[in-house]
């Protein structure tokens, strides 16, 4: 039972290579770029409304609660899983390395609830419940990008985690500010709204 | 959506029928008889149970678990809320060779076909689906099925048999709004 779980854990932390917030530019290489930009779920997701219920040793939870998970491509197609991720907290500016190869996100959501059940010796299912973001979404990188604007993916959602309403805004004056405040010496991000 | 099998704990819905933890209170009227049909032809196990998600905004969820008999499910005694069905599920399989419970996901990614907004006490019906199971899988992949919307059996029809299930069932007796409630939806079909 033991071995189950600690399979079922590592199942969990899947083999993505997943970005979080950067603290340094260093970080990002040639073949990478900085993407700047917010998401908003209107109105906000409360904690309680998400729940995440399953044995994590590797702390799988942090990537879901108050955070929205995005898979990128270079395809435009549908994907429920790719090998790379974007990890982005709900509701405030993020920085977020981006291989340039992958410009398109082809799935996004937040997890509402999250449940691995174990159902016998040899077998452990899940339960998850997502709002699911409007995708393929596309950014626009271009070869000599180091940072980029992408705006505020504003989502509306209704009370089935659906969403009802999306739209980009231009919040470039603001981010710029927390911008040059988190990287001071750093090349200004270029504007590269989302698009569908 | 994935089907699933489970311990038999999901009986408990079953033998539970249309009560949660305490009986419905039968002089309450905020509450909801909320019905629905799932033809469960093409699956591996018949409907023995459905498992209704309560969901609002700033609210940790909360469930239904309702009785289902030949595919008609209902619950006598709903809140009003948004709601749509999370589960479902039954037994299947040859009996002492391969007999288990089987559990399916309806749909947890935003809306799905069952959802409904229960505002004013009254009757919610929420619709007949069908069990279609994706052909080519094979012997070793029966698990990928989709909910299709369906038009038989006829909302009449399942009125007919929910009628008759309150007039019948002891412990329904108690229930005379919610009865009142679908004789008069029949009588206006």
């Amino acid at each position: 039972m033991r071995r189950l779980l600690a399979l079922a854990a590592i199942a969990l932390a899947g083999c993505v290579s997943v970005s979080e917030n950067l603290d340094s530019l260093d970080e990002v290489g040639a073949d990478s770029v900085l993407v700047v930009g917010k998401i908003e779920i209107v109105p906000p997701i409360k904690p309680e409304e998400q729940s995440f219920k399953a044995l994590d040793p590797f702390n799988t939870k942090r990537h879901f609660i108050g955070r929205a998970v995005m898979f990128m491509s270079d395809k435009p197609e549908h994907q429920e899983h790719t090998g790379n991720a974007l990890n982005p907290p709900l509701q405030e500016t993020y920085f977020l390395k981006v291989p340039k190869a992958t410009r398109y996100i082809v799935k996004g959501s937040v997890t509402m609830a999250f449940a691995l059940r174990v159902v016998s010796r040899r077998q452990a299912v899940t339960d998850q419940t997502e709002l699911l973001f409007p995708a393929p979404l596309e950014l626009d990188i271009r070869r000599g990008d180091q940072a980029i604007y992408v705006g505020t993916l504003r989502l509306h959602r209704d009370e089935f985690h659906e969403v009802t309403k999306a739209e980009v805004r231009d919040e470039y004056a603001k981010a710029l500010a927390e911008y040059r405040a988190k990287f001071p010496a750093a090349p200004v991000p270029r504007k590269a709204l989302l698009r569908r | 959506m994935i089907l699933r099998w489970w311990l038999p704990v999901v009986l408990a819905f079953a033998l539970g029928g249309c009560a949660s933890t305490k009986p419905v209170d039968t002089n309450d009227e905020t509450l909801s008889l909320v019905y629905g049909y799932f033809d469960m032809k093409d699956a591996p196990s018949g409907l023995d149970w459905v498992s209704l998600k309560q969901y609002g905004i700033g609210k940790e969820a909360a469930w239904y678990h309702l009785r289902a008999k030949d595919g008609l499910f209902f619950h006598v005694g709903i809140e009003p809320g948004s709601y749509q069905v999370d589960k479902f599920g039954g037994t299947g399989g040859i009996p002492l060779l391969t007999r288990r419970e089987f559990e399916y996901d309806f749909g947890s990614k935003g809306r799905n076909r069952t959802a409904v907004r229960i505002g004013k006490p009254g009757l919610y019906f929420m619709g007949v689906h069908q069990y279609v199971n994706h052909a080519g899988k094979g012997l070793f992949a029966p698990d990928k099925f989709d909910m299709k919307p369906a038009q038989a059996p006829g909302e009449k029809e399942l009125l007919q048999r929910l009628v008759k299930e309150l007039e019948t069932d002891k412990e329904l007796a108690g229930y005379t709004r919610q009865l009142r409630l679908a004789k008069q939806r029949l009588s206006e079909r």
